[in-house]
This record gives structure tokens, C-alpha cells and sequence, in this order.
């Protein structure tokens, strides 16, 4: 036990707090993305229990993480093709795809105290012993990979990040239906169409779906009726179902959604950052990353990095005349260590 | 937050809260010069995988940001009046800083 609260156990034993239970059903993309900002003013008032938020996209759309800068990760002529809005979320970690068969999970806590959940904003593993169980139940040898991913024989299933919004934490996720690489690596930008096969080929060696590993695998309202009885049972919560409260419906009409629909939002202007010889990283699974490097007087590079080391590089462009871009690089050879030396102190900074 | 000679407040995390968040790897901070009320998300920071949004908790100037959280957020001390220090603000007159939360609230010996 931590901070004197009592550690989250299933019902029946059952000390745990009281919170309410938001089944949301399927949503709009705004609506799945970003209710919770408005339910976590609510939780921070005091005006509502905590509150664990169940809904799934009713349609496709890409989510960017708070930091991110839109101008770098999205290819904005592919999501006008498929016509999919774009989502600024409040919580952190990378471009995410997002579709009906995935179903989502919210949970938003009171910043201080937030009973049932002793590890504070990044507490990951005892909001996603719910999730966890559900896979459990499912027969998959599913487990917490740090800090936030639940992950099968190595590969993503859910993947989930934390936010502080208004003095309550949130921390989200979902489980994944289909990992749907090809969407995936569509959206996002890539310098060249060959390096969007290789990040294509690198996602579908790093997520998985429940359609690839249960020979009969639940729609999502099943899916969603199974992670609700096993919140039920194992989240951090004894939960009471419930609306959300009329305040919550004005503030997300009246300030939420507009916020996310205004473009200034959605496109923030990049926030200054030191000088690097990395580009963009793009983490594809764990401590693993596709990274684009510039390398002075040698030129630049794509790199497949796990913590410090280069696994695989390839040149992509100017300034050397000496391999045309798409040559792999090979180890051992000047530009391998120069790399390698590159993301070695990116990976320690 | 801290309120210093000639009025000038000083806000920053408490150490409790940079402990739990962990090492920092992104910061948003507001603009030198602009005015903000109390209750404005002004700060953002991102520790893997989260990312905080910080209320300013008067209204106020900002004065200053702490650039050194562009530079290299993850080599900044824990002390928020010392280094890692937020943002500075000239408070209206008028106002009264909201307490609680994870933003630091007293300051440094002999403050």
C-alpha cells in the first residue's frame, strides 16, 4: 500500500472506492477522444466520483499526441483521402490510428487524493489490471510491458498514455480489434514511399489485434461488454453506472469540441528545441524507433534504433554522391559508427 | 508558486509531483510579455508516455520562462526556485493566487 490507500482488489473483498461508470457506447471521433477533458473538471470539483469512461470510435481517425507538431507527422493529402479528422489529445505519447474495432478505456481521477490509484499520474499498472485480466480471460499470454504497454508474445495490444487536466489525471488506452498497419503507415508522413514499407513492415512485426490471435474474436460491443465486467472486477474502482452529468454535456459542446475543431489547435506551432542531429523519431514498439538523422557532410539516414543501438540504417538523401538514397548501410563501415555514435547520445540525452 | 521582493511571483512544480511524473522530455510554456488569468492552462510538460497541463494560479504578466526547459528539460534540477523554475509573473494588484495542486506553493529559505 501507498500513500496510506489501499491498493485495488476485485469486488466482494471489496474495500475499494466508489466510482462511477460512463458507458459511452460508440462516438464520434471528438466525442471518443475528448469527453474525458470535460468529465475531468467535473472529478476535479468534486462535482462527480471518479470515473472510468467505456466508448469506441464509430469511425476512423488519427489522434496526435499534445506535443506533437502536425506539419511532421501526418500526411495531410492521405487523411483528406480517406477523409479522417484529426484529434489533438491531452495526453502524451505519439500519432495514433484509430478505428471501430478498437474500444477505449478513461480513466479520470482526482489529482489529490486519488483513491484506488496510490501511484499518481503515471500510475499504468494498476489501471490496467482491468485490461490485463480481460486478456487473461482470453487465453493470451498478455503483460505489462513498462511503462504503458499491454503486449502478447512481445507485440502491442493496447497501448496507453497519461495526462493532468485541470487538477484530475486521466489515463487512457484501448485494445486493439485489428492492428491496421496499412491505415497506420499511411497517415503518417514518411520522406519517402520506401521508408513507409519498412515502418509498414516494422508495425505489423510490433502490434497485434485480437482478430490475429483468437480464432473467434468478439465484435467490439463484446469486447466492450467483457473489459466492463472486467473493470468491474479488477479496475481500481467499484463502479455504479451513470450519465454523464448536464454540466458535462454544455462543457464539452460549448468548449471542448470547439477547442478541438479550431485549427490552431489542431496544428500548434512547434515548441523550440535544442539543436539535434535527429530529425524525427518515430517509436514503433517499446524502446525501439524509427529514427531520421542528419549526419553534417555525410547526409541523411533512416535508422531502425532499439535503446542505443542502430539495428538496421538506410541513406536517404544528399549530400553524398557515393550511395544513391535507399542503399543500405552496412555495420562496421565509417557511416555505420557514425550513426551508431549519433543515436548512442541520443538515446542517453 | 512564490511571491518575491517587489512582487514578483515565481511558479514551479512541487518536488513531490516531478518525482512522480519522472524525467521530462517536453515543455510548453507561455510568451514573455503576454498577461494571463488564473485558471489559463499555460504550461504543458511531457515524461514519457504523460504529458501535465498546469493552470496559471493568479492573474498576472508573465515576466520570464525558463528557457532552460527547451534547452534540456531532462538536465534540470528538482529545486522549483532554483532551476527548474517555470515561468515568472507580475501578479495584478488585485488578485489572489489560487493554492493547492502540484504547483509549488512557498519558496526558498529566507523568501
Amino acid at each position: 500500500m501507498k500513500n496510506g490507500r489501499p491498493p485495488a482488489g476485485p469486488a466482494g473483498s471489496d474495500s475499494r472506492p466508489f466510482g462511477r461508470l460512463l458507458d459511452l457506447g460508440p462516438c464520434e471521433p471528438f466525442r471518443a477522444q475528448a469527453f474525458a477533458e470535460s468529465v475531468a473538471v467535473s472529478v476535479a470539483r468534486g462535482e462527480t466520483p471518479d470515473t472510468l469512461i467505456l466508448c469506441r470510435p464509430d469511425r476512423p481517425y488519427v489522434s496526435l499526441g499534445f506535443h506533437q507538431v502536425s506539419s511532421e507527422e501526418l500526411e495531410f493529402a492521405e487523411l483528406k483521402r480517406r477523409d479522417l479528422p484529426v484529434v489533438r489529445r491531452v495526453t502524451g505519447g505519439g500519432t495514433t490510428f484509430l478505428d471501430p474495432s478498437q474500444v477505449f478505456y478513461q480513466l479520470v481521477y482526482r489529482a489529490q487524493p486519488a483513491p484506488g490509484l496510490s501511484g499518481g499520474p503515471t500510475d499504468f499498472a494498476e489501471a490496467l489490471r482491468a485490461p490485463l485480466a480481460l486478456l487473461e480471460a482470453f487465453g493470451l499470454p498478455a503483460r505489462l510491458r513498462p511503462p504503458s504497454d499491454l503486449v502478447i508474445a512481445g507485440r502491442k495490444v493496447s497501448g496507453n498514455a497519461g495526462g493532468t487536466w485541470e487538477d484530475a489525471h486521466l489515463l487512457v488506452g484501448g485494445l486493439l480489434g485489428t492492428a491496421d498497419v496499412e491505415a497506420m503507415a499511411a497517415v503518417v508522413r514518411c520522406p519517402s514511399e520506401g521508408f513507409r514499407t519498412f515502418l509498414e513492415e516494422e508495425m505489423a512485426r510490433a502490434l497485434t489485434g485480437l482478430d490475429q490471435e483468437l480464432p473467434d474474436p468478439p465484435s467490439p460491443a463484446e469486447l466492450s461488454r467483457r473489459l466492463r465486467a472486467a473493470f468491474e472486477k479488477f479496475g481500481p474502482w467499484t463502479l455504479a453506472p451513470g450519465p454523464p452529468l448536464p454540466a458535462e454535456e454544455e462543457r464539452f459542446l460549448h468548449e471542448v469540441l470547439p477547442r478541438h475543431r479550431d485549427p490552431a489547435w489542431v496544428h500548434l506551432p512547434p515548441i523550440p528545441r535544442a539543436p539535434s542531429a535527429v530529425r524525427r523519431a518515430l517509436r514503433v514498439a517499446g524502446a525501439r524507433h524509427c529514427l531520421l538523422l542528419e549526419v553534417p557532410g555525410s547526409g541523411e539516414y533512416f535508422v531502425l534504433a532499439e535503446g542505443g543501438k542502430v539495428l538496421s540504417a538506410f541513406r536517404a538523401g544528399p549530400p553524398s554522391s557515393e550511395a544513391p538514397p535507399g542503399e543500405p548501410v552496412l555495420p562496421g563501415g565509417p557511416a555505420w559508427e557514425d550513426l551508431q555514435g549519433t543515436v548512442r547520445s541520443w538515446a542517453g540525452a | 508558486m512564490c511571491r518575491e521582493p517587489g512582487q514578483t511571483v515565481t511558479v514551479g512544480l512541487t518536488q513531490e509531483f516531478q518525482a512522480q511524473v519522472g524525467r521530462v522530455t517536453r515543455f510548453r510554456g507561455p510568451t514573455p510579455g503576454s498577461f494571463h488569468r488564473q485558471g489559463e492552462s499555460l504550461v504543458s510538460l511531457e515524461s514519457e508516455k504523460w504529458v501535465g497541463h498546469f493552470s496559471n494560479p493568479i492573474d498576472g504578466t508573465v515576466l520570464e520562462v525558463n528557457e532552460a526547459w527547451y534547452r534540456d528539460p531532462s538536465a534540470l534540477g528538482s529545486c522549483p526556485w532554483r532551476e527548474a523554475w517555470l515561468y515568472r509573473l507580475l501578479p495584478l494588484e488585485s488578485s489572489t493566487a489560487r493554492s493547492g495542486g502540484p504547483l509549488s506553493e512557498g519558496g526558498p529559505p529566507g523568501v
